[in-house]
């Protein structure tokens, strides 16, 4: 599957809006996490959801969601991290 | 010891989505199996169940609730919803910590494990939801109930096979005859009609591919069936004093293994427990007026049956009636004894005798009054609820009208 910089952006606020129960509307690369009451589970069905989504594997570690190399805090920063992931050697 | 009274009652199955609902079509003699509706049905060589239809969780759940929640558990809310509504407890901060809860379940969440081995060996995939292990847990349903309504008292889940819902009925009887819980909310639940789960039953050549009918000569087996039946176990004074209307007094419980082998049944064993439960709720066989039966409609189930209770009851067997509800709603593995329950309160509470239906040639192994077809009306003093799970494991409750 090929993704384009808006595709995935798009496709990670409908992932994050959906767990959020939000509208997409709501969100934007700026939108901060810590804001939107997301609990632990829902933080993980977040990241599960990505990772189908895109067929890629996140280095998110529940224990200690804030370590590693995974920047969870915006939806920016996820799309950023990624971007690395999909765009990996293809550039 | 303290008096145990049942102040609500709850279920979903394939005869209903309410007690009212069941109540009815077991009067009626409606038998709710079915052809199933599930995936990979083709490759099933059993094709029928008693299976909840047209359940969709969204009319019940969240999104939330439902990415966590496996059917069984959903079954297990839906019921709980009715049973606590139907009490009209309040859960006040003072009582909370004296309200427990404590369902059976056979398998717990083997419709989420079922999904995620067909993502991981059938699709390939390599991972699965993240969620799997707290749907699929065992105590899941137990848990989930407590959170609902705040119930902060012991809270856990048995797990006896066939058995479940009665050793966790037996067990919540038992926390509040003894004190240890004020109100203990307890029955059972599950849900494993789907591919893998009815693949497993086939493996034992046990299930019929056309009908139960439980004590009739022409009997070829079990069916499954799905739900919940959840009821409101409350200390009888406590009941009183806050003039809920109480349905049943929770008698007597009588537990017993066979010690011998793990999947046939040894009528010692559930002839024992029948007379445990008697003798524990300090009444004679004499009285007892309906007896709801393990009945799965194996050969060896009603043929032991039988055989246990004329050894417990003596002359009494010869006019007890006993029916088996599975007829009609299936085996419902961990929550059969909880929906059985449900033909035992009506018995005594309106002495609606709910019948074995399906039945066509009377069997001389199996001849004692299982109340063929038509359901009956009698006045019922003492009723017993068997349960004789795999692994020798026999559970017998007896409840008494009010």
């Amino acid at each position: 599957m090929r993704f384009s910089a808006e595709s995935i952006l798009e496709e990670i606020i409908s992932i994050v809006a959906d767990q959020a129960t939000l509208d997409p509307s709501d969100l934007g690369a700026e939108s901060l996490l810590r804001d939107l009451s997301l609990d632990s589970l829902s933080l993980i069905e977040v990241v599960f959801a990505i990772e189908e989504a895109f067929d890629i594997e996140l280095p998110f570690d529940a224990n200690n969601p804030d370590s590693g190399d995974f920047d969870i805090s915006s939806i920016g920063s996820i799309v950023a991290a990624v971007e690395n992931l999909v765009f990996e050697g293809k550039r | 010891m303290y008096r145990v009274a049942i102040t609500g009652q709850g279920t979903i199955n394939c005869l209903g989505r309410s007690v009212p609902e069941t109540v009815a079509a077991m009067a009626e003699g409606r038998c709710g199996i079915g052809d199933l509706d599930i995936l990979l049905r083709d490759r099933l060589s059993v094709r029928i169940g008693g299976q909840v239809r047209d359940f969709d969780p969204a009319d019940h759940f969240e999104r939330q609730q439902r990415s966590l929640y496996d059917r069984s558990v959903q079954f297990a809310i839906v019921a709980a919803t009715e049973a606590l509504n139907q009490s009209g407890l309040d859960i006040s901060e003072a009582l909370s910590p004296e309200v427990g809860v404590v369902l059976g379940s056979g398998c717990g969440g083997i419709q989420t494990l079922d999904q995620s081995y067909e993502a991981l060996y059938g699709q390939g995939k390599n991972r699965v939801h993240p969620l799997v292990i707290p749907r699929s847990m065992t105590n899941a349903a137990s848990s989930h109930v407590s959170m609902a309504w705040n119930l902060q008292g012991p809270c856990y889940s048995v797990s006896t096979a066939c058995a479940s819902s009665n050793h966790a009925m037996g067990q919540a009887f038992q926390l509040v005859r003894t004190g240890q819980a004020r109100v203990m909310v307890t029955g059972g639940a599950e849900s494993m009609l789907c591919f893998g789960g009815i693949k497993a039953w086939e493996g034992l050549r046990v299930m019929s591919r056309d009908g139960c009918r439980p004590f009739c000569r022409t009997r070829n087996g079990m069916v499954q069936g799905e739900g919940a039946a959840v009821f409101v176990f409350e200390e009888f004074g406590h009941a009183e004093s806050r003039g809920a209307e109480i349905l049943a007094e929770v008698v007597g419980f009588g537990m017993t293994a066979d010690a011998s082998d793990i999947v046939l049944p040894d009528p010692k064993g559930a002839a024992r427990a029948i007379a445990g439960a008697l003798r524990d709720a300090g009444t004679d066989s004499g009285s007892v007026g309906y007896i709801n039966a393990h009945g799965t409609g194996t050969t060896a189930n009603d043929r032991s049956e039988c055989v246990a209770v004329r050894l417990a009851l003596g002359v009494a067997a010869e006019t007890v009636m006993m029916s088996s509800t599975k007829s009609m709603h299936g085996h419902l593995i961990g929550g059969a004894g909880a929906v059985e329950l449900l033909a035992c309160i009506a018995a005594v509470r309106d002495g609606i005798i709910a019948p074995t239906v399906g039945y066509r040639a009377p069997d001389p192994e199996c001849d004692l009054d299982v109340v063929p077809n038509t359901a009956r009306q009698h006045p019922v003093r003492v009723a017993l609820s068997n349960a004789f799970a795999f692994g020798g494991l026999n559970a017998v409750l007896a409840i008494r009208s009010v």
